[in-house]
């Protein structure tokens, strides 16, 4: 496994790099000092995970998210200090996949690290035969496969993990809690942003109108409803 | 040019001035005085008979006529430069010069000094005129005495004295009456000008309280101080309270960036002595070039002083030489005494925004800086932690009991020192208004057990029992779950930290109609009365608090701030004998506005 680290201080990249050889001894790291490099490295190194400080030198750290986002779906954590909560929500919406708060340790960091990377996976194909289907929005469970109007729209696994569980439970609150544990994990029951960010992104690739929505219904503080609709015949 | 106080609105110096300057009066003055050549004139005609005396009577008299014209007109062309009490002097010169040429003891040239007096009365002070009538009179019984025919006769005698009764009569006579006829103007002049003064100090304080700001009323004081003295020029000036340079505001029918210019030499002026300049000194002008250059002869200051303290100067400022009377000073003195309370009023208001503001940027500034430290010390801590695990993973079957010891002493310090720093960051954004609270419905008794559960190997570790008496059925009420959990956290935290080893915690609910009671009892040694009230503040350490390994004393003061943000309260409970007692309520219906906008969407 190939991971990038992008970050300035040098003694909290070693200890990421210590923390990850101690679960995979075989990993290997690289670490950019800069958002400029980190980018280079990014595209050249190929690499399975991005580790990105959203404080560097030379580039702003959101900047570095979004030219990585640009051109590449590697899983990307973002390593934030407590209290930037807006930092947070940003990275997430920039298309970070998760983050870890200094000061973590090493557990912390492994278990964002292998939450992330076993959201990067499809669930398996063909469990579950049964879709949902109103004319407009299909949902095929057995494929994975989302269309808009008979148009396939690519979801990422965790996208469509979260309206898979939506759907699956069509017409009924699924409450935060549940939601977070079921998508990314039981370690994640708190994180709510999550959940907020993902909605939205869900809803600007399904709905007729994101703003209005029709299908991802919030039930302020307790959890989102997907309503389901009847086949117009 | 015009003299100021001409439309200003300061009285005249006196009765004897109002009757000057009076176009009516001055033409009856000089009807008078060609009367009186006219009645010499006719007088030396029918003295012809007396041949060549009579002559010179007349001739006299049309010399006289001509000097008469002469001074009618240059008075008219001068536009009254020369005052009538000066003229009075000339007249009387004259007047005794023709009356020695006439060369004659009983010559009809002594009706002459009629109009003198006259207009010695109208034009001069009573002292004055009293002295110029007897001075006439002596003059001219000398001259008449001295003349080449006068001879001591019965006739010469009756002339004399009908000579003298009628100069002394017309002096009294005359100042008699215009002194009569200068009180009615003076008194009117007096009452219209003290009726327009107060409209004017009215106008100056109706304009000045309705809640301006410090500059808007310093331009209006200039304004109405200029219209109320009717000078050509008129400065506030304000002193800055911390010495630094003052600001002038000026009005004027010169352009305002001159006059401020000059302000500005008058401001250093004043800085340089110390002290305002109060009087009319012809030597301030001479420091004020630029007002000097722009054409002003006389300039009077008042001090606006409120309390004995000196906040600014007013500067009034003439084209005249001698503009301002001392009565224009005391007007003067008057605006500014009014004028200075609506200046220091509005000047405490505007040191009262300053302080604020003042406050408010060292609060921003504190809280700022204790988020940028906590901020900061991050990063080392995360190295920290992570060796720190590492080693300890690494030598959990390696290393010796000694060596195990000391990394779990790190563990722990370094988890401490984490906490300290999350304290403070959340301290700081409690204060910057920077948390709010993402409420959710929940069961508070599942939260309470739930902490309970956190902190029951604390607990274990010192024999202490935890009781809770919660209520049989659910209670949900909208709170943030994660703030909530914190504040139960640093109570119970409290109570493990301050009651003895093996003693009784308790925590119960207390349901009231429209809030939630939860209270935290341990039984330490309580809070001492004196610390009470102070309790709650950020970093206040009891004397408790010295030698327990305690925090730096955020726990109650963050507690209080999450309550208060859900809407409730925190206080110290009369927990009875011994022993400490924290209550806090929650409201049971969830205030829209602790709703944030942020949480909307989830």
């Amino acid at each position: 496994m190939k991971v990038l680290i992008i970050e300035d201080e040098r003694d909290v990249a070693e200890a990421i790099a210590l923390s990850l050889r101690f679960q995979w001894p075989s990993c290997e790291t690289v670490v950019a000092e800069d958002g400029v490099s980190g980018i280079d490295l990014s595209q050249k190194g190929s690499p399975d995970l991005i580790l990105l400080d959203l404080r560097l030198p030379r580039m702003d750290g959101f900047e570095a998210l979004r030219q990585i986002r640009r051109i590449s779906l590697v899983p990307i954590v973002i390593v934030t200090a407590r209290g930037d909560e807006m930092d947070k929500v940003r990275g997430l919406e920039t298309g970070a996949d998760d983050y870890v708060t200094k000061p973590f340790s090493h557990l912390e960091l492994l278990a964002r690290v292998k939450a992330v990377l076993r959201r990067a996976e499809m669930p398996p194909v063909g469990l579950d035969s049964a879709s949902y289907d109103d004319g407009y929005l299909t949902v095929d469970y057995a494929r994975h496969q989302v269309l808009v109007s008979g148009e396939a729209v690519y979801l990422t696994p965790t996208e469509y993990n979260l309206l898979y569980h939506l759907a699956k439970n069509a017409g009924y609150v699924v409450p935060h809690r549940i939601l977070l544990a079921k998508v990314w994990g039981h370690e994640y029951e708190e994180e709510t942003d999550y959940l907020r960010v993902y909605v939205r992104r869900l809803r600007e690739k399904v709905e007729r109108s994101p703003d209005n929505p029709e299908y991802l219904l919030t039930e302020r503080g307790i959890g989102y409803k997907f309503r389901p609709k009847n086949r117009p015949e | 040019m015009r003299a100021a106080g001409a439309d200003g609105l300061a009285p005249r110096e006196g009765y004897s001035q109002a009757l000057q300057g009076d176009a009516v009066l001055d033409r009856a003055l000089f009807g008078l005085r060609w009367a009186a050549l006219a009645a010499v004139l006719l007088l030396g005609l029918l003295d012809q008979t007396r041949g060549r005396l009579g002559l010179m009577t007349v001739h006299l008299a049309l010399l006289i006529a001509g000097y008469n014209l002469l001074v009618q007109v240059g008075r008219a062309r001068s536009g009254g430069a020369m005052s009538y009490a000066g003229l009075v002097i000339l007249d009387a010169a004259v007047v005794s010069v023709a009356d020695l040429l006439a060369g004659q003891g009983m010559s009809p040239i002594f009706l002459l000094y009629l109009p003198v007096l006259v207009g010695a009365a109208v034009a001069m002070r009573p002292a004055d005129s009293s002295f110029l009538t007897f001075a006439v009179g002596l003059l001219s019984l000398s001259i008449a005495v001295t003349q080449p025919d006068w001879r001591w006769g019965p006739d010469q005698l009756e002339f004399l004295g009908i000579r003298l009764v009628a100069l002394v009569l017309f002096g009294v006579v005359s100042t008699g009456l215009s002194r009569q006829l200068g009180l009615q103007r003076w008194s009117t002049e007096m009452e219209r000008s003290a009726a327009a003064r107060l409209a004017l100090l009215n106008d100056l304080l109706r304009a000045t309280s309705s809640g301006l700001d410090l500059g808007q009323i310093m331009e209006t004081v200039a304004a109405k101080t200029r219209r109320g003295v009717g000078s050509d020029v008129a400065l506030a000036l304000l002193l800055e309270p911390d010495g630094a340079r003052p600001k002038v505001w000026a009005s004027g029918d010169i352009s305002s960036e001159a006059l401020l210019r000059g302000g500005d030499e008058l401001a250093k002026l004043a800085a340089r002595r110390g002290r305002p300049l109060h009087r009319q000194k012809p030597d301030l002008l001479s420091e004020a070039p630029t007002l000097s250059r722009l054409g002003l002869r006389s300039l009077l200051a008042a001090p606006l002083e409120a309390d004995g303290q000196i906040l600014g100067i007013l500067f009034v400022g003439g084209r005249a030489p001698d503009a301002f009377s001392p009565e224009c000073f005391d007007w003067l003195l008057t605006i500014a005494q009014h004028a200075v309370l609506p200046i220091r009023n509005a000047r405490l208001q505007e040191m009262e925004r300053a302080n604020a503001a003042r406050l408010a940027e060292v609060e921003r500034a504190k809280s700022s800086l204790l988020s940028g430290v906590s901020h900061d010390l991050r990063t080392p801590l995360t190295s920290i932690k992570v060796a720190a695990g590492l080693l300890t993973e690494q030598r959990q079957e390696v290393g010796d009991a000694s060596e195990r010891s000391l990394l779990a002493a790190l563990r722990r310090n370094t988890e401490r020192l984490e906490k300290l720093v999350d304290e403070i960051l959340d301290v700081a954004r409690l204060q910057s208004g920077a948390i709010r609270l993402r409420p959710e419905p929940l069961d508070v008794r599942g939260l309470l057990r739930e902490v309970a559960l956190s902190i029951k190997p604390m607990l274990d570790s010192r024999g202490q029992r935890l009781e809770l008496a919660l209520p049989e059925s659910p209670v949900t009420i909208w709170v943030d779950r994660r703030r909530l959990e914190q504040v139960v956290a640093n109570l119970l935290s409290n109570a493990n930290k301050y009651s003895p080893d093996g003693s009784d915690i308790l925590v119960a609910v207390d349901e009231q109609p429209d809030e939630l009671v939860v209270k935290v009892a341990d039984e330490g040694p309580g809070i001492p009365p004196a610390d009470r009230e102070r309790i709650f503040q950020p970093f206040f350490q009891s004397a408790r608090d010295r030698g327990v390994g305690a925090g730096v004393g955020l726990g109650l003061a963050i507690a209080r701030s999450l309550v208060e943000l859900h809407g409730g309260r925190i206080w110290l409970a009369d927990g009875g004998e011994r022993g400490t007692t924290v209550a806090f309520s929650l409201p049971r219906q969830p205030c829209a506005e602790r709703v944030s906008d942020e949480g909307a969407d989830y």
